[in-house]
């Protein structure tokens, strides 16, 4: 992945802010590296699993800065309580140019624990956005990917996206990872083994339907992982 | 990855299925708005995941909200009116609550229920005929190939209506409490 600051209009700070806004970045830069790097020492720990599946394949993704994947990351303020964001857009040849938005609003991500959660979100965003595209390609026939290959409706997407937030939470050491106002608990280290599963889909559901537009679909996740 | 997925072409994917969007209501201004017509219109912000939205009073959908300026808009900054209102609009519907060490509490605004008056230039998508849209926003041609995007939003482009804000008025908001993380 490539690092880079995108600042914007509306919130572009003045001219002599920019050693401030350089030195933000520059933590944020340090803060996200340090946070990928704890998560991915944390996953290769882990046993396998579908979370440990789930992880590998966001970070992998996001790969390491100066590999060239292309895939871009960039940090700007992001309208309304996004703390990050996915385009994935394609040129006139098809040829994808995928970015990942991070806010480096302190409030939003304000530690390294934070953007590795969010980035992971993101980065299964992207893994799955890219699927559905290669599952297409490799089909040639989008009706018969269609029966056989389901697409993601807009809740399973933000789903999945949770999912892999919780269990990045979950390998970070977070002791709870909630939204809503502290209402739609995610992941909370209190929880016994047994519980875990449901309590996670329980509090993901509750957040995910209570977004505008994201009506409840089953299953939950179609896809194997 | 050492060949990203990227380099891959696409333009041999099959046809498309077209994604539904929703039809106005009659008593909405979206409704008889034309794309790219100055709007000023009173609703509500609607928080999603990944974007800022706008419900519009008379309206079911929500439309996505930009600034001036900002990158992927063809609207220069200098039509932005950065007023008291316009800070105020902006402070409360991005303000959250820093989350301690201990519990992390994400997208816990600092205000809810946030009303505005907006003005602004409306965006709307549309699909040409003879293409469909996917699930993720893009468009296919009949012999599948991708051809474009049509709507807004983040990671899809769910939303048909966008709207680039030139300036707002009437702000108000009600002040949300600290998030307190419940035991499920």
């Amino acid at each position: 992945m490539a690092i880079r600051s995108k600042p914007n209009a509306m919130h572009a700070p003045p001219a002599s802010d920019d050693k401030k806004c350089n030195k933000q970045f520059n933590q944020r830069a340090r803060d996200l590296k340090n946070g990928l790097s704890d998560l991915q020492k944390k996953v290769d720990k882990m046993k396998d699993g579908p979370e440990k599946q789930r992880l590998e394949a966001s970070l992998t993704m996001l790969g390491t800065e100066g590999d060239h994947n292309g895939v871009g990351v960039a940090f700007s303020t992001l309208d309304g309580s996004a703390a990050g964001r996915t385009d994935l857009n394609l040129n006139a040849s098809g040829q994808a140019s995928p970015l990942i938005t991070l806010d480096p609003d302190s409030g939003k991500n304000g530690s390294s624990t934070t953007l590795a959660i969010n980035a992971a979100h993101e980065g299964t965003h992207l893994v799955d956005q890219t699927t559905e595209l290669l599952h297409a390609y490799n089909e040639l026939s989008w009706p018969n990917w269609i029966a056989r290959s389901p697409t993601l409706s807009d809740f399973s997407l933000e789903y999945r996206g949770y999912q892999t937030s919780a269990w990045a939470a979950q390998a970070l050491g977070v002791p709870s990872l909630a939204y809503d106002g502290g209402s739609s608990v995610i992941w909370n280290s209190s929880w016994a083994a047994a519980d875990r599963q449901t309590l996670i889909d329980k509090g993901i559901t509750q957040h995910v339907t209570s977004i505008p537009g994201h009506p409840e679909t089953t299953p939950h996740n179609p896809w194997p992982n | 990855m050492n060949k990203p997925a990227w380099t891959l072409f696409l333009s041999l994917i099959g046809s498309a299925t077209a994604v539904a969007q929703n039809q106005p209501d009659a008593a909405c201004i979206l409704s008889t708005a034309k794309n790219g017509q100055t709007i000023t219109a009173h609703g509500k912000a609607v928080q999603q995941p990944h974007d800022l939205g706008f419900r519009v009073v008379g309206c079911d959908d929500v439309v996505i909200l930009t600034y001036a300026g900002d990158q992927d808009t063809d609207v220069p900054a200098d039509r932005l009116r950065r007023d008291e209102h316009l800070k105020r609009f902006q402070k409360f519907t991005s303000a959250v609550y820093k989350s301690t060490t201990k519990d992390i509490c994400e997208q816990c605004m600092q205000y809810g229920d946030v009303e505005a008056t907006l003005t602004g230039k409306l965006e709307i998508a549309t699909i040409p005929p003879d293409t469909t849209k996917d699930q993720m926003g893009f468009l296919h041609d009949a012999s599948g190939k991708i051809v474009g995007t049509s709507g807004f939003g983040h990671p899809t482009r769910m939303f048909k209506y966008r709207l680039v804000i030139l300036s707002a008025s009437d702000v108000k908001a009600r002040k949300l409490p600290k998030p307190r993380v419940a035991n499920p």
